[in-house]
């Protein structure tokens, strides 16, 4: 939260003069604010960022193979990516902390995505100076969504003065705060959690599933309540940024989850793994595997989270197998009833895969799991 | 309020709170009606000390649209005929306008008083050159520095700079009468004899009613219109309009290809609420429409206007689809100011048609010379007060074209049972490239002129983008080759841009009648043949149905509900899983393997149909 703010606060100048200054100029301010930010919250992401930008941008454009230009690019940023998740750099002191440097996750990200847009010759017409705007745009450094280059560049070139947007952005930065501090920090870490911890042992059973739903609530709540922040920024400066959720609690089957979570990054996946796997292999299985566990490792290189990916790709597999079942047939005569089971089975299957990474160990989890299959009462 | 004079339009904006609104909005700067009001009138009171008077015809000529507008709204108000020469014009072609014109003075670019020998042929006539200023590095710093503007000897007789040697005149103007001639633009004939189409002020201003009228316009509107203004849908439809509503004119840039993207974003960039173009544009549109498609999705745009040329159907429908907007369809000639017949929004028209004429009247008659009946084809006729005096000089002409104040538009229609109009042919030899009209036999004229050539004709094939291009069918002189190229490069001094074949087809002879005129039927016939033995470049419809189906069978959406037009956002089907299905039924359906970079690519069918195009020529 603390970091929000700071983020806000130094948004706050840069929106007054992008908004004051010559059409052309507009955007210095905002690039410039950038780089204080990260020069005053880490220098070597600053550093990281600038670099990767200059090289990714002339390898890009000069280099006579665009393959082998992608090529650079992905790779440098896959290394650069893995140097930092795989705690290389606290062992070569590189860095203090096994802290990712700020916004790493989300501009390595960003620039593979503009490596493979060029390679399959995607990119709209622009300059230097529009891809350092892209990539020096605070408002979604910290926090993501991972938004594409050609969204930006258009909204960048349609930019005006809209009341309704910037009421819209400010609506939604409340919107944002308020899921993070009273639904989140209060409701849910204060109010929900002090009654689960004061149920008594005798409901084991309830309070371990309290727990897993505390647990899903508050990650969406936290992390959509953030996007929303990020959003709400965004549009202050003029910007539409895309959705990052879409009520995923309301998702009908496991498919339809990933296309309501973290939009931006299981897009980016489905872009940009599933599709070239797919391509090489022809096999959707395989293909839908790699994606879920790039997915789970974007968010930690550990055993968990492969788990955790394995175990969803199964499902996205088990329901494309269901999906022209007879059973799914038969449903499709009670609509309510088939929708309702969906969510029903969807939104527990997510909640119990998020034990695998809630708890500290593997055999943490297992412990929740048997408690949920009564098997340890 | 009816406005009668071109006076009152002037007088209700001297005394208008919207002064400071904004009349030009360009890509930088922005010019308000003050400054527009104020220029205006300075430019009153430098006719009167030159001592031009009401109906004295000035040819105005200059790349600057702001000048253009500028000194065609101050024309209008002192009473002087403006002879619109697009600034483009070959000279050959601008000398038979000066010529034709006889004019008492010229309005020019300091460079086309050279190129075309003003000073030296016409030196007793007035002259007005614009020299336009260019911004200077350092200007910036001047003005906080407080430095003034430095004019030297050169730009001190020219324009703008010498506004600021004239105060604006308070000297009342003559109030110029309805009957009295308002601008003159040269539209067709030949290149040495040019015809002139005269109108007057109450064509003008008729015709501003009117198209306030069918396009509910008001001070709030902002017309989006980059036309070329040496063209009555440019300079009526823009600057004219837009004074006559004291709305706002947008023209951030004039279109080309490559600033599709910009045309997009200034519609909601600009605020545009009427967007008034040509079927091309509309057309160049809607193919490289991909992730713009929200484009006209703002809460304030209302409506797209095609003006100039017909607008195909199949085109109609699917900007309308894609873009989610609607499209008024306007008929009309520049011998007409610029409409007659309008499909409008509201009421609601029937698509595909021209709509009805809208305060005119219009009739069909047929070869027999009797009124047409319902869904019976004949020539469109129309009378209003909007309609031409006559061309300039040219009384043969006009009889030609003016029957008992009908104009015969030489465009054959029909009207069906509700009384909505289409234009079904044309009797004229034109053609209409993009909203450009072009007449072959001038074309057809210069080839001849080439001592290679033994005989040619030029004529008008359908073309994709622009309805119709221009192409010659050419015959040699014995033992002697012509390249393409060559010809190009001797017609270009000769004829104007858009005259300029846009492919040229080698015959050893051309078909003739009995009396040995080129059949131009038999000719088109011949292209026809030849272009499709080199071309085949196209899906056709057998494929587009493939495409479709295997859409239908992998996205799981009824295939009637399918168009072209839909994308991997549109069809909800269309996840990761749908997208392989789709891909490898296309795959094994016409035996091709997708690259990587191709199956990441395919996000449309329409992408999908390039793709598979390509693939399929290459195989």
């Amino acid at each position: 939260m603390n970091i929000l703010l700071i983020l806000i606060g130094f948004c706050i100048p840069a929106l007054i003069l992008s908004w004051r200054l010559p059409e052309k100029l507009q955007f210095i301010p905002v690039v410039l604010v950038t780089i204080i930010f990260l020069f005053y919250k880490s220098p070597l992401s600053l550093l990281l960022l600038g670099l990767s930008c200059i090289i990714n941008y002339h390898v890009l454009k000069y280099m006579p193979s665009v393959t082998a230009a992608t090529l650079v690019v992905v790779l440098q940023m896959c290394f650069i990516f893995l140097f930092f998740k795989l705690d290389y750099a606290v062992c070569f002191n590189v860095s203090q902390s096994s802290i990712l440097p700020l916004g790493l996750s989300y501009y390595s990200f960003r620039q593979i995505h503009y490596a493979i847009e060029a390679y399959k010759k995607q990119l709209p017409k622009h300059t230097f100076l529009d891809y350092v705007n892209y990539l020096f745009f605070l408002p979604t450094l910290l926090v993501g969504p991972i938004n594409r280059f050609q969204t930006f560049i258009k909204d960048y070139n349609r930019r005006r003065w809209d009341n309704r947007l910037f009421s819209m952005g400010l609506e939604r930065i409340l919107y944002g705060l308020t899921k993070i501090t009273f639904l989140g920090n209060y409701i849910i870490t204060r109010k929900l959690n002090t009654f689960i911890s004061s149920i008594s042992d005798d409901y084991l059973w309830g309070s371990t599933y309290l727990k897993i739903v505390s647990f899903f609530a508050n990650s969406y709540i936290q992390f959509s309540g953030y996007s929303d922040v990020a959003i709400g920024l965004s549009l202050l400066f003029g910007f539409k940024v895309m959705e990052n959720f879409n009520y995923p609690f309301l998702a009908t089957n496991i498919a339809d989850f990933w296309k309501r979570w973290h939009i931006s990054l299981s897009d980016w996946c489905k872009d940009y793994i599933f599709f070239p796997f797919l391509s090489i292999t022809r096999n959707a299985k395989l293909s839908i595997l790699i994606s879920m566990i790039t997915l789970g490792l974007w968010h930690e290189i550990s055993i968990r989270y492969i788990l955790w990916a394995l175990l969803h790709a199964l499902a996205i597999n088990i329901w494309y197998k269901y999906e022209n079942s007879f059973l799914q047939k038969k449903l499709d005569h009670i609509p309510l009833l088939k929708k309702g089971l969906g969510i029903f089975i969807t939104i527990h299957f997510v909640m119990f895969s998020f034990v695998i990474v809630s708890e500290n160990t593997l055999n943490e989890s297992l412990e929740v799991f048997k408690t949920l299959l009564v098997l340890n009462i | 309020m009816h406005i009668s004079n071109i006076s009152e339009v002037f007088e209700t904006l001297e005394h208008s709170k919207f002064q400071n609104h904004t009349f030009l909005q360009e890509k930088s700067k922005n010019i308000s009606y003050k400054q527009l009001l104020n220029d205006v009138n300075k430019l009153c009171s430098y006719f009167q000390k030159n001592d031009l008077k009401p109906g004295d015809k000035i040819i105005l000529s200059t790349t600057n649209d702001y000048y253009t507008a500028l000194f065609f709204i101050a024309f209008l108000k002192y009473g002087i005929v403006t002879v619109f020469l697009d600034p483009e014009v070959q000279s050959e072609r601008a000398k038979a306008i000066i010529k034709k014109s006889e004019v008492n003075g010229f309005v020019m670019d300091v460079a086309l008083f050279t190129s075309r020998h003003i000073d030296s042929d016409n030196a007793a006539l007035f002259h007005l050159k614009i020299h336009e200023e260019r911004q200077k590095k350092g200007k910036l710093l001047n003005r906080l520095l407080k430095q003034k503007k430095t004019i030297t000897p050169e730009t001190k007789s020219t324009f703008p700079s010498i506004l600021d040697t004239v105060t604006a005149s308070h000297k009342p103007l003559i109030k110029i009468p309805p009957s009295h001639l308002a601008y003159i633009i040269f539209t067709s004939g030949t290149t040495a004899a040019p015809k002139g189409v005269r109108i007057t002020h109450e064509n003008l201003l008729t015709h501003l009613h009117t198209l306030t009228k069918a396009y509910h316009l008001d001070h709030e509107a902002r017309i989006l219109n980059i036309l070329m203004l040496y063209h009555a849908d440019g300079c009526i439809q823009g600057p004219l309009l837009t004074l006559f509503n004291q709305a706002t004119w947008v023209r951030p840039f004039t279109f080309d290809v490559s600033n599709i993207e910009s045309l997009f974003n200034a519609i909601y960039k600009y605020r545009v609420t009427h967007f008034i173009t040509v079927p091309t544009v509309l057309s160049f549109m809607e193919k490289f429409k991909d992730s713009y498609e929200d484009s006209f999705q703002t809460e304030d745009f209302k409506c797209v206007i095609s003006v100039a040329s017909k607008l195909e159907e199949k085109l109609w429908y699917d900007f309308e689809a894609i873009f989610k907007t609607q499209i008024i369809n306007v008929y009309g000639l520049t011998e007409t100011v610029a409409g007659s017949l309008f499909c409008t929004i509201n009421p609601p028209c029937k698509k595909g048609t021209i709509g009805l004429p809208i305060d005119c009247k219009a009739k069909i008659i047929t070869e027999n010379g009797v009124e047409a009946k319902a869904n019976e084809e004949g020539v469109l006729w129309l009378k209003g007060n909007h309609i031409f005096k006559g061309y300039l000089n040219d009384e043969e002409a006009t009889k030609a074209i003016l029957q008992e104040g009908w104009l015969i538009t030489g465009d054959i229609a029909v009207r069906d049972t509700k009384g909505f109009y289409k234009i079904v042919g044309r009797t004229k030899n034109t053609i209409n490239a993009g909203g450009i009209n072009v007449y072959p036999e001038q074309v057809t004229e210069m080839i001849n002129t080439n001592p290679k050539i033994l005989e040619s004709i030029c004529l008008g094939i359908p073309d994709t983008n622009f309805g119709e291009k221009l192409v010659s069918a050419i015959v040699t002189k014995p033992n002697i080759t012509l390249e393409k190229t060559e010809l190009i490069a001797f017609l270009r001094p000769l004829l104007e841009q858009s005259q300029i074949p846009k492919d040229v087809f080698f015959f050893e002879t051309l078909p003739k009648g009995l009396s040995g005129k080129i059949q131009t039927n038999e000719v088109l016939k011949l292209i026809i043949s030849q272009r499709k033995n080199i071309k085949t470049d196209t899906l056709n419809e057998t494929h587009q149905h493939i495409i479709k189906a295997s859409a239908s069978e992998a996205f799981g959406v009824a295939i009637d509900k399918i168009t072209m037009m839909d994308t991997s956002k549109s069809l909800e089907g269309w996840d990761s899983m749908g997208h392989l299905i789709f891909i490898t039924s296309l795959e094994q359906q016409f035996g091709i393997q997708f690259s990587t970079s191709e199956m990441m690519t395919i996000n449309s069918l329409k992408t999908t149909e390039a793709i598979l195009s390509q693939k399929l020529k290459d195989v």
